[in-house]
């Protein structure tokens, strides 16, 4: 072997070791669903209100299906590849996930928490976690709705409750739904 | 200075760089990743795990069975070395 075939042999090793190092198994599904639930729920607990109904019952009915089916979806496919930045995402977002169940639920029914620090709360952590998921994948797809929720965050205690809710759920279309649609796409 | 011809095979290069940097791969997902047929890759990856370059687990996942490979340490310290081997032969940088 000469000099010349020994630099295309690692050429070769480097591009397929990077290949395999954003090796990430596609999870538009799990945005989509995640965004399709969160969406329900903004409607019934702003149809809820206009009703005065108790609308806000949807989060905890149907927050955990979304848990169920994530935790579930991703199980099966961290089996299948295995990697660091895999298992750093996937733990992450099971973190952001107890903090908004743990202090949003507990801070909600415990009444110490206030309807118009909910929306900010949640997304401020579901930015964080989304931007840092996109730096690992260097994917902007995440990256630039992450910060798209970090802003929402900021400028959410401006509004009353109801128009947060209703600006969360543009933001949860337009930073979950259809870069999960276009995450499915990439991948096929 | 003798090159791994174990490692040196087209096919099993791609597998042994594909399971570098990741904990572990089932079969159909290198089978993607390195664009082998079923029967290429079983026989490539019988020789690694002969050689102890490639540890394999297999498990159910739900109903279905899964077989994962992973680089062992002993398939590490010779996939290091083969590198290095190749660095060597590149000319010194100035």
């Amino acid at each position: 072997m000469d000099a010349e075939e020994a630099a295309r042999q690692l050429a070769i090793i480097h591009q397929v070791v990077d290949q395999s190092r954003q090796e990430r198994t596609q999870s538009g599904d799990i945005y989509i669903v995640w965004g399709v639930l969160v969406c329900i729920c903004i409607a019934g607990t702003l149809v809820g209100d206009a009703l005065e109904q108790p609308g806000w019952m949807a989060w905890p009915l149907l927050m955990p299906i979304g848990a169920v089916y994530a935790s579930y979806v991703g199980r099966k496919r961290e089996a299948q590849v295995g990697t660091y930045m895999n298992r750093v995402e996937s733990r992450l977002w099971i973190s952001a996930g107890f903090v908004l169940f743990g202090v949003v639920g507990g801070g909600m029914a415990s009444g110490a928490l206030s309807l118009n620090a909910v929306i900010p709360i949640v997304s401020g952590v579901i930015g964080i976690a989304m931007v840092t998921s996109g730096a690992l994948y260097k994917s902007g797809l995440m990256t630039w709705p992450g910060w798209m929720f970090i802003i929402l965050a900021m400028v959410c205690f401006l509004f009353p409750w109801q128009m947060q809710y209703a600006a969360f759920g543009l933001a949860t279309i337009a930073g979950y739904i259809i870069p999960g649609i276009l995450m499915i796409r990439q991948s096929k | 200075m003798k090159l791994d011809t174990l490692i040196h095979a087209p096919v099993r290069l791609r597998i042994m760089s594909t399971l570098l940097p990741v904990e572990h791969m089932s079969f159909t997902a290198l089978k993607a990743a390195v664009g082998a047929t079923d029967g290429n890759l079983a026989t490539h990856l019988a020789k690694l795990e002969n050689a102890g370059y490639v540890d394999v687990t297999k498990q159910f996942v739900g109903r279905k069975p899964l077989t994962s490979y992973a680089m062992s340490e002993t398939g590490r310290l010779a996939f290091v070395a083969y590198l290095d081997m190749l660095q060597a032969l590149l000319p010194p940088r100035p």
